[in-house]
């Protein structure tokens, strides 16, 4: 029992490990490739745990190997399009100037049901709606909407404005997080002050959010 | 580009590691085979006593052998090996005419260990 224990914390630590090296990408969209490679590293990971007669390294040489090898594919993908054409396929336009393409559909083997259901989705219930119609190589669909169908924006109503980065997280659970000061261009000492103003510290925030024009807001333990 | 290059360095760890293991594996069985030769030898010429000694050696390389190969070979393999291994002792104090076949059977284990770890064709697919 012992050896299985020891065994499953060596390959957890491993697991996270491989999937920190195989990048933050991984975890939010998944490639063809990805995908494939997150199979079976789960798959291998298990087969040491569960059978204490096979070497440990049958298991960690075939997931540093997988691991490795789809960082190594992703950086190859990068310098050519035809090595990220063969790991990741092509998008595949669908929907175009209006006209859907049913050739297209079937070749990827994409339905009307599924069609339609990405459309809800993206919360176009009119195919009508839709001027341009991709199949992303992970599966999820871009819809760029009509003229007609588009949503007014600031720039069309002629509404001038500066473009500002979001609030960042300056004070999580009682801790000052730097780098987003660093990115906010403020310093520990303004947040001092502020925090000095409000007749509280650092300890005693849950949260402190601030926006690149110093306004802030903030939300204390209880 | 930093995991790019340690990608590249785990590889080249992986592929140096199994590389290494192939050798090791090799070398500490030839030893052995060379050991179950001079038994057979010894059998055939009736020194039951240097048979006897060169069983003990056998033994002892064979514990050391098993402890660097479970690092590399199945259990399950070692074990049919380590059995055979044990009988080759008693075999010769009791003149045992199975023997000759029992060296035989370590002689060929130790050829299929080291054989099954070649990044031959026939291990591959």
């Amino acid at each position: 029992m012992a050896v299985v224990f020891i065994r499953a914390v060596i390959l957890y630590i491993l697991l996270i490990f491989s999937v920190r090296l195989m990048g933050k990408r991984q975890i939010g969209e998944l490639q063809p490739s990805e995908l494939a490679i997150t199979i079976l590293i789960s798959n291998i990971a298990t087969l040491p745990v569960e059978d204490t007669g096979l070497p440990l390294l049958t298991g960690i040489i075939p997931i540093i190997t997988l691991a490795c090898l789809d960082v190594i594919m992703s950086w190859l993908g990068i310098k050519s399009r035809i090595i990220r054409n063969f790991t990741c396929g092509k998008p595949v336009i669908i929907i175009s100037n209006g006209k859907l393409d049913t050739q297209k559909m079937k070749l990827i083997r994409f339905t009307v049901d599924d069609l339609t259901a990405s459309l809800r989705g993206q919360g176009i219930f009119d195919i009508s709606e839709v001027q341009l119609a991709v199949v992303e190589t992970t599966g999820s669909l871009s819809v760029y909407p009509k003229y007609s169908a588009r949503n007014v924006t600031n720039g069309d109503l002629n509404i001038e404005g500066e473009s500002a980065d979001p609030p960042d997280t300056a004070i999580s659970d009682g801790e000052l997080i730097t780098e987003a000061l660093d990115r906010l261009g403020l310093t520990e000492k303004w947040v001092k002050n502020v925090l000095k103003k409000e007749k509280t510290d650092i300890k005693s925030v849950f949260l402190m959010t601030v926006d690149s024009g110093g306004k802030y807001n903030i939300i204390k333990k209880e | 580009m930093k995991r790019v290059i340690l990608a590249f360095c785990l590889i080249g760890t992986v592929m140096a590691y199994s590389a290494a293991a192939v050798l090791i594996i090799r070398s500490e069985s030839r030893e052995l085979i060379e050991v179950t030769d001079e038994i057979i030898e010894y059998n055939k010429s009736g020194d039951s006593e240097k048979a006897s000694e060169a069983a003990v050696m056998l033994n002892e390389k064979w514990h050391e052998f098993e402890r660097s190969m479970s690092v590399f070979v199945r259990d399950d393999k070692l074990n049919n090996l380590s059995a055979s291994v044990a009988r080759v002792e008693p075999y010769i104090q009791s003149a045992n005419d199975e023997l000759e076949a029992e060296l035989q059977n370590v002689r060929r284990q130790l050829t299929l260990i080291y054989r099954s770890e070649l990044p031959a064709w026939y291990n591959i697919l």
